[in-house]
């Protein structure tokens, strides 16, 4: 019996016959000729005689399915061709296997071939619409492969790390250095090859392979601001951006970190991400702690921060508080901290991708609630080793002319004595009927900005970066091994002054490095990756990343204020006696040490098996396990003759565990596809740490054991989480997709009779230019246009000592000797539960004439079941509980133009606008207050200032004016609303240039914030410390002379508005014939520079420099800027690669 | 559709059971507490402390409690009335000053400064709920040969705090507590007359307890005496103290004397607690009277007008510290005023015998009975200087002898500028008690 399938027409038997011999005439020649095209060829032959065979079978079809029976196959491809395909239905009925095809305008006899491969049947042509398929010899086919380059459609340069993947297989191959890639084992046929990369555009290849022969196809990317097309790491593995419905900002680090001032992570996240602030503590310091707030503050007690997750391992990111949210605070003397997440080495990560809020992040589970940061670190790609070094010197310098260099000394004498007046002799000190004082003379000191005796801001310190890597390895096995080490030290140092002066206290000849340079950091970072390929369908994967760091700091809180007056000499004192001095002396500093030591291991064990094409499951063991010896020392008679000393040790050991499996099945019925993932995952934190102290030691002795007095306490939290969640993402016509998931957790941490609730997300994203109305409508210039819906929930969990009443165990003396007493000091609260933060956003991506990028994306959050202490005004001991809402919401836009673009030359210009604002709309029953350096207020931000300004005054005490204005002539205005410390609007600029085909790049960065305040320091301190000469002289401006009389804090919140020159790269490839002599295949210089300007009306050392006893503000952006500006930093980087 | 159906049944049947599987794994694991035990090695729990040496550290948690609040607040008692005054620099700004507020009986600027800090009833009220906790704790585990003097003295110290807030805090206030499983229980406004009975109440449970110690019983009687005077039973308050012997006391322990000024802390400019004398015109004499009850040392010359000269207490000292809260002299005082409303002359023999024990000269009959109350009231505050009395007892002058506010109370110009107020109790702090007690909605119901 024979079947006959046909498109629209039936029959035509004397082309059959025709066709039966032509077939065996032809054969020979077809194939020949198909070979020398080198993308059609066949093993099974095909004849055409006197009818155009050639014409019918290079005519293009576009098919695509997915296992389907050969029969069904056969038929869809009749029908698009509106041809007939004749078989006997025996011969296809021995040969029924499913078969999977996806090609797009492919010639018929192309796809004929891969349809048949494996069978013993060929194609005859037999009419010019006919063809059919005749029994023969099973030909044996040997595996080809595919090879071929990637490169930056720009810059012409090779990537690494880009993925290739065959036919929508989950795994692939990656390109190596020089952006070569190799795929064997290719059956011949035609295939579908795709180009994934972080930070470009996909792009697909359809791809035949004849027989044992290698295809080349070399692959150009284009780079894009959120491309539909790139793919996204989420929860449940790799999507397309197209298919999420909200945004994800993605970091290409490897490319940014060989171009750009970047040290470390914290550097590579500012002004990089809209609606991502970075703020530091210890603004020019090396090391110091930093904190991040994604999209605002959506919460009052708990730790803002989103968190970080490495390879799929929860990483530590923050001293503010762990991740069981028990605060550490383990620097002694409020040293400034250094930044667990600086911890991982920057030059190790290939890329990071900020997932933004609730909406995006609600099946990351534990505090995802204040966005994700998802870091993948580098791997190897297969061929020979390949070697890649690096290093950069850098000098730093503090900028000083963004403070005061020189205060005021005003002498006066005793108005009835006559003796030296040895305050300073200001203007409200000479007012009034019995003046303390009369002024004399006026003169200038020096500070602590000027090169001087006094000056503790050393200019040009040194900073070096350098590092290895070597990658290497076969299609089933790739690694790759790298090493860093970082030695920088910071701007600060003991001024000579200070340096004579604890010398004559100490009693020694010389003082030790650690007080003379107080702020250093060296680190030590290994990473190495192995992937193994098991089988076909089996991939494992070892990750490590292990650092080693030892730094030092001081306390630079107020460093400005406490130092700056520096010491005016009176006259006829001794001046080898800074206790005769007035004011503070950079001692009041310098004379603690304080030293930290990081041991830091992250680590995880994953592997990934695919079953069949549809199905991919995943599992993931890992470990971030660190510790921390942090010791403070200050020596006997350091602060003053007969003064003890002291030895401060804490000592943390941090241990974070993490398994999780998903499972991810794909189907494509019909004009959709599903995507449906199940995960399940258990994490584990635990805090454990000792404190120690002594105080009382002996002469020159640092040891505990030595103190006259010793004590310790224990700092501990534990916490385990177990969640599970299951997604279900629905596309239509690849243009239009549903997502729907649920994730339900369990912790320690929850109240014993809380059940918990399970955490929603929807999203829909809609490809609108890919719909066919309109593409009819013909939109010039509309290349791509997509809108978007997200709304999720997610959470922030409390700590684990929250929900327990707790009784506190002391010994105290009581009915006549030491007995011990049991305190209950916590009340428990059973039903606590975690704070749970909704969030909807929506927004839409465009590109326009292919040289416009545009993102807008809308958020609005509501954060419930605030964790806050139940105010008990009779002193009811503290109690957790879930009270008060926080709302935020925010505006987003990014924006990037292609400018112009040539072959060798292009201009790009990238910039991002970021809103965002929160409000305290309900607080329970928690306490409320009102401060200029903060408040908890319902109806105002969690970080904003309320105090007094001046609202008139009157020179009129006494009935005259004196030109004095005393505080009775101040009219101050109530307390109010002063403005907000987290800056609510921040803007970036980033303009690229690239010359010579690409081997020639220019890169800058422009940034700032608005619409914040911070505490002017500097104008306060003028009134308090003489760091101005106003606060002497009757030729002060009235409403000048107020604020000294009668302000405190809130006439010093002024506007923190920057612009600041954030960064500048310029990168050149070398030469060949530069590098050939010295046996480098490629290589890089780059001259960069950091913190170049800063444009502000702000009069304090730096907006940005936030310290806050040696950790960044917990609950609000900080305040009081008051440390030493950011430094500037001039490095050049060489790349190499032997 | 380019999917033959069974296939495709096949898969969307397997991947429903994936879901379904893993989310009813997660789900059950999840509500499975046991899965995700952790362990604290830091907490106590109350299993832990169920037992004898429990309950006794418990027990001494409240004493302990008591010994650090109770000379804090005598210190508001002395500054609000006679006993202490404030000195200061001319310049400062007062309107913060919570020490300043309370001497001059400025209340209502008191209870502003104090933003939502309620330190003086919510110390009391610590004292009073923590004895709620170890109460049941005492009575489960403590051996039946302790059990009865324990529950007595926390009886007593329960009492006892109710009744000082009663004395010291405007009407109108809540005396919250904590339940037996440790949640917290809300009062509503209560008047100074049924906080008296409520303390008066508690101890009577003290008394009924006590079995061997005389300290504690010296504590529940010469409390429930003062709680007795309070209501004008003035007989029963003589009967229930009459047990007491002069010699028996109450006193705290404490490692350091908050109470404690150095004469040689006084310096121009610099702010200064001196010893009251003639207050506010009614003041008592305390350092002119140079009474060796409240002995005195000169320590400077007042910033307020640079004529006054201002003394510290010297009766205290700087270490260690014990202040009498029950003492069988109070007792004595207690049967004095009672014998002096119920026209029996042995009230003066009885204050001339406490006199003499410390050498003064015997008092001579005033003849009418209102000099006899001040009287006995003069050798109240100088007996008991600086131990909390005095507001109860100036209080007590106007409720339960008709005397004015302004008569008893400091009054007129206040030193520092401006007047005296007209506060004749420290005010609750409504604005810290509304955040946490729905059950108050106003403040004092007088002041």
């Amino acid at each position: 019996m024979a079947q006959r399938v046909v498109g629209h027409s039936w029959g035509r038997p004397l082309f059959l016959l025709i066709a039966v011999v032509a077939n065996v005439l032809v054969a020979g020649a077809r194939r020949a000729s198909a070979q020398e095209q080198g993308t059609v060829a066949s093993g099974k032959g095909v004849d055409a005689p006197k009818i155009n065979a050639e014409a019918l079978l290079a005519r293009p079809v576009t098919v695509r399915m997915d296992r389907v029976s050969l029969r069904q196959a056969l038929t869809t491809v009749a029908n698009r061709l509106n041809i007939s395909i004749e078989y006997r239905i025996e011969l296809l009925e021995t040969a029924e296997h499913a078969v999977t095809i996806d090609a797009k305008a492919q010639p018929l006899g192309a796809v004929l071939d891969q349809l048949l491969a494996g069978t013993a049947l060929h194609v005859v042509v037999t009419a010019p619409d006919a063809i059919a398929l005749k029994p023969g010899e099973i030909v044996r086919l040997r595996n080809g492969g595919i090879t071929g380059t990637v490169t930056d459609t720009k810059t012409q340069q090779p990537l690494r790390g880009v993925m290739i993947t065959l036919d929508d297989a989950t795994k692939g191959v990656r390109t190596d250095e020089n952006g070569h890639y190799r795929v064997d084992g290719v059956a011949p046929g035609v295939h579908r090859l795709v180009a994934r990369f972080v930070g470009y555009g996909r792009r697909t290849h359809s791809v035949t392979v004849i027989d044992s022969a290698t295809v080349t196809v070399n692959i150009v990317l284009e780079p894009g601001v959120n491309t539909l097309n790139q793919v996204i790491v989420t929860a449940t593995g790799a999507q397309r951006y197209r298919e999420l419905g909200h945004t994800v900002t993605q970091l290409n680090v490897d490319s940014l970190v060989k171009d750009a001032p970047i040290t470390s992570i914290s550097e590579l996240l500012t002004a990089r991400v809209p609606g991502l602030q970075v703020l530091t503590s210890g603004g020019g310091t090396v090391g110091g702690d930093v904190a991040l707030r994604l999209r605002g503050q959506t919460t009052a007690k708990l730790d803002p921060q989103p968190i970080v997750i490495v390879d799929g391992v929860r990483y530590k990111n923050t001293n503010a508080i762990n991740s069981s949210g028990v605060s550490e605070d383990s620097r002694p003397f409020f040293a400034e901290q250094r930044s667990p997440l600086n911890d991982l080495n920057v030059n190790d990560v290939e890329k990071v991708e900020v997932v933004k809020g609730p909406s995006a992040s609600t099946l990351y589970g534990p505090d995802a609630a204040n966005g994700v940061i998802v870091i993948t670190t580098k791997r190897g790609a297969p061929g020979k080793p390949r070697w890649h070094l690096y290093t950069s010197p850098s000098e730093t310098a503090v900028p000083t002319d963004q403070g005061a260099t020189v205060g005021y000394r005003a002498w006066g004498h005793d108005p009835n004595s006559g003796a030296l007046y040895r305050g300073n002799c200001k203007l409200t000190d000479q007012a009034g009927p019995s003046p303390s004082c009369v002024l004399d003379s006026i003169t200038v000191v020096p500070t602590v900005s000027q090169q001087s005796q006094f000056s503790v801001l050393a200019k040009n310190r040194p900073q070096w970066h350098s590092g290895a890597s070597v990658s290497g390895g076969t299609p089933s096995l790739t690694y790759l091994l790298s090493g860093d080490y970082s030695s920088e030290t910071g701007a600060l140092q003991l001024s000579r002054f200070a340096e004579q002066f604890l010398r004559q206290q100490m009693g020694t000849t010389s003082l030790s490095q650690a007080l003379k340079t107080p702020n250093t950091q060296q680190a030590l970072s290994l990473h190495s990756n192995v992937v193994s390929q098991l089988n076909a369908t089996s991939t494992v994967s070892l990750t490590a990343s292990y650092t080693q760091a030892n730094q030092t700091a001081i306390n630079i809180d107020n460093l400005y204020g406490n130092t700056y007056q520096a010491g005016a000499i009176p006259p006829g004192v001794d001046t080898t006696d800074p206790n005769t001095i007035s004011g503070y002396v950079p001692t009041s500093v310098f004379f603690r040490t304080t030293a930290e030591q990081v041991r830091r291991l992250t680590t995880s064990l994953s592997g990934t098996v695919q079953p069949t094409k549809w199905l991919t499951a995943d599992a993931l063991i890992g470990g971030d396990i660190g510790t921390s010896v942090d010791r403070g020392v200050e020596q006997a008679d350091a602060e003053y003759v007969g003064f003890g000393g002291q030895v401060l040790d804490y000592r943390r050991s941090n241990t974070g565990r993490n398994a999780s499996a998903h499972a991810t099945a794909t189907a494509h019925p019909g004009i959709t596809t599903l995507r449906s993932s199940v995960g399940i995952d258990y994490s584990y934190t635990n805090l454990d740490g000792l404190n120690s102290s002594g105080y009382g030691l002996a002469p020159g002795s640092t040891s505990i054991s030595t103190a006259t007095s010793q004590s310790n306490s224990q700092v501990w939290s534990e916490m385990a989480t177990l969640g599970g969640y299951g997604e279900e993402v629905v596309g239509f016509n690849d243009r239009l997709f549903l997502t729907g998931s649920l994730r339900l957790d369990g912790s320690t941490t929850f109240g014993d009779s809380y059940h918990p609730r399970p955490f929603p997300k929807i999203g829909a994203s809609w490809i609108v230019s890919d719909e066919p109305f309109v593409k009819r409508l013909g939109v010039p210039g509309l290349d791509e246009l997509r809108v978007r819906y997200s709304y999720g929930a997610s959470s922030r969990y409390p700590s684990s000592a929250m929900k327990y009443g707790t009784i506190q165990a002391f010994s105290t003396t009581i009915e006549g000797s030491t007995r011990n007493v049991f305190n209950r000091d916590q009340l428990a609260n059973p039903l606590l539960r975690p704070e749970r933060t909704h969030e909807a956003e929506y927004g839409a991506d465009a590109t326009l004439a292919s040289q416009v990028h545009l993102g807008l994306t809308w958020y609005a959050r509501r954060t419930n079941d605030q964790l806050n202490t139940l105010t008990v005004p009779t002193s009811f001991l503290p109690q957790w509980a879930n009270i008060g809402d926080v709302t935020n919401h925010g505006f987003e836009a990014v924006l990037g133009v292609t400018v112009f673009e040539t072959q060798n030359v292009s201009f790009t210009l990238n910039s991002s606008y970021s809103h965002t604002i929160n409000k305290l709309v309900n607080v329970g029953s928690a306490a409320i207050y009102q401060d200029a350096t903060g408040s908890f207020f319902p109806g105002y931000p969690i970080d904003a200032s309320f105090g007094q300004t001046v609202a008139s005054v009157a020179d009129t005490t006494g009935g005259q004016a004196d030109g004095i204005i005393t505080y009775n002539e101040v009219t101050l205005t109530p307390s109010h609303y002063l403005g907000v410390f987290s800056a609510p609007n921040t803007y970036t600029v980033n303009p690229v240039a690239s010359l010579m085909g690409g081997h020639f790049r220019v890169s800058t960065l422009f940034d700032g914030q608005s619409g914040g305040v911070q505490l002017d320091r500097f104008s306060l301190n003028c009134g308090l410390s003489g760091l101005c000469i106003a606060p002497y002289l009757k030729t002060t401006p009235a409403l000048q002379q107020a604020k000294f009389a009668a302000c405190t804090l809130g006439c010093y919140i002024v506007s923190s508005n920057f612009t600041r020159w954030r960064e500048l790269s310029v990168t050149t490839d070398l030469p060949e014939h530069f590098l050939r002599p010295v046996r480098l295949s490629r290589g890089s210089i780059s001259a960069q520079v950091r913190n170049l300007a800063l444009w502000t009306n702000y009069k304090g050392p730096d907006p940005e420099s936030v310290p806050g006893f040696g950790m960044v503000g917990l609950n609000s952006a900080q305040h009081g800027a008051s440390g030493i500006p950011l430094a500037r930093a001039w490095t050049l980087r060489f790349d190499v690669y032997p | 559709m380019t999917c033959p159906r069974p296939l495709m049944n096949i898969r969307l049947h397997v991947m429903r059971a994936l879901a379904s599987a893993t989310v009813l794994t997660s789900m059950t694991i999840a509500a499975c507490h046991g899965a995700l035990d952790v362990s604290d090695p830091t907490l106590i729990r109350d299993t832990d402390i169920a037992n004898a040496n429990g309950a006794n550290a418990r027990r001494l948690n409240v004493s302990s409690t008591l010994n650090q609040n109770a000379p804090s607040l005598a210190s508001d008692v002395a500054y609000i009335s006679d006993e202490w005054m404030y000195d200061g620099p001319l310049n400062e700004d007062y309107s913060t000053s919570s020490r300043v507020l309370l001497d001059r009986r400025d209340s209502p600027n008191y209870e502003i400064a104090a933003g939502t800090n309620d330190q003086h009833l919510g110390q009391w009220d610590q004292v009073y709920y923590q004895t709620s906790i170890a109460i049941p704790s005492v009575r489960a585990y403590t051996p039946d040969s302790l059990k009865g003097d324990f529950l007595a003295q926390l009886y007593a110290i329960r009492g006892y705090a109710a009744l000082q807030i009663a004395e010291d805090i405007c009407p109108g206030f809540p005396l919250n507590d904590v339940s037996s499983d440790n949640r917290p229980l809300f009062s509503g406004p209560l008047t100074t007359d049924s906080a008296v009975a409520l303390a008066s109440a508690q101890l009577d449970s003290a008394i009924k307890y006590v079995h061997d110690s005389t300290r504690f019983a010296t504590l529940a009687r010469v409390a429930k005496g003062r709680a007795l005077l309070d209501q004008g039973k003035y007989a029963e308050a003589a009967a229930v103290v009459a047990t007491v012997q002069t010699t028996d006391v109450y006193q705290t322990e404490s490692p350091y004397n908050p109470m404690y000024v150095d004469p040689n802390s006084y310096c121009a400019g610099c702010t200064f607690t001196a010893v009251g004398n003639n207050e506010g015109g009614n003041g008592m004499p305390f350092v002119g009277a140079q009474d060796p009850r409240v002995p005195t040392q000169f320590a400077g010359v007042a910033n307020a007008d640079t004529t006054d000269s201002l003394y510290a207490f010297t009766g205290y000292t700087p270490g260690p510290f014990a202040m009498t809260l029950a003492s069988g002299v109070e007792a004595r005082l207690i049967e004095a005023e009672a014998a002096a409303n119920l026209n029996d002359p042995n009230w003066l023999t009885i204050l001339n015998t406490l006199r003499s024990g410390v050498g003064l000269p015997a008092l001579a009959d005033p003849g009418t009975m209102a000099a006899q109350i001040d009287l006995v009231y003069r050798e109240r505050a100088f007996w008991l200087y600086l131990t909390g009395r005095r507001l109860g007892d100036l209080r007590r002058l106007i409720k339960n002898y008709g005397r004015a506010p302004d008569a008893v109370f400091p009054a007129g110009p206040y030193r520092l500028g401006g007047s005296y107020g007209s506060a004749t109790s420290i005010p609750f702090i409504l604005a810290a008690e509304k955040q946490s007690n729905s059950k108050i909605t106003s403040g004092c119901t007088s002041r």
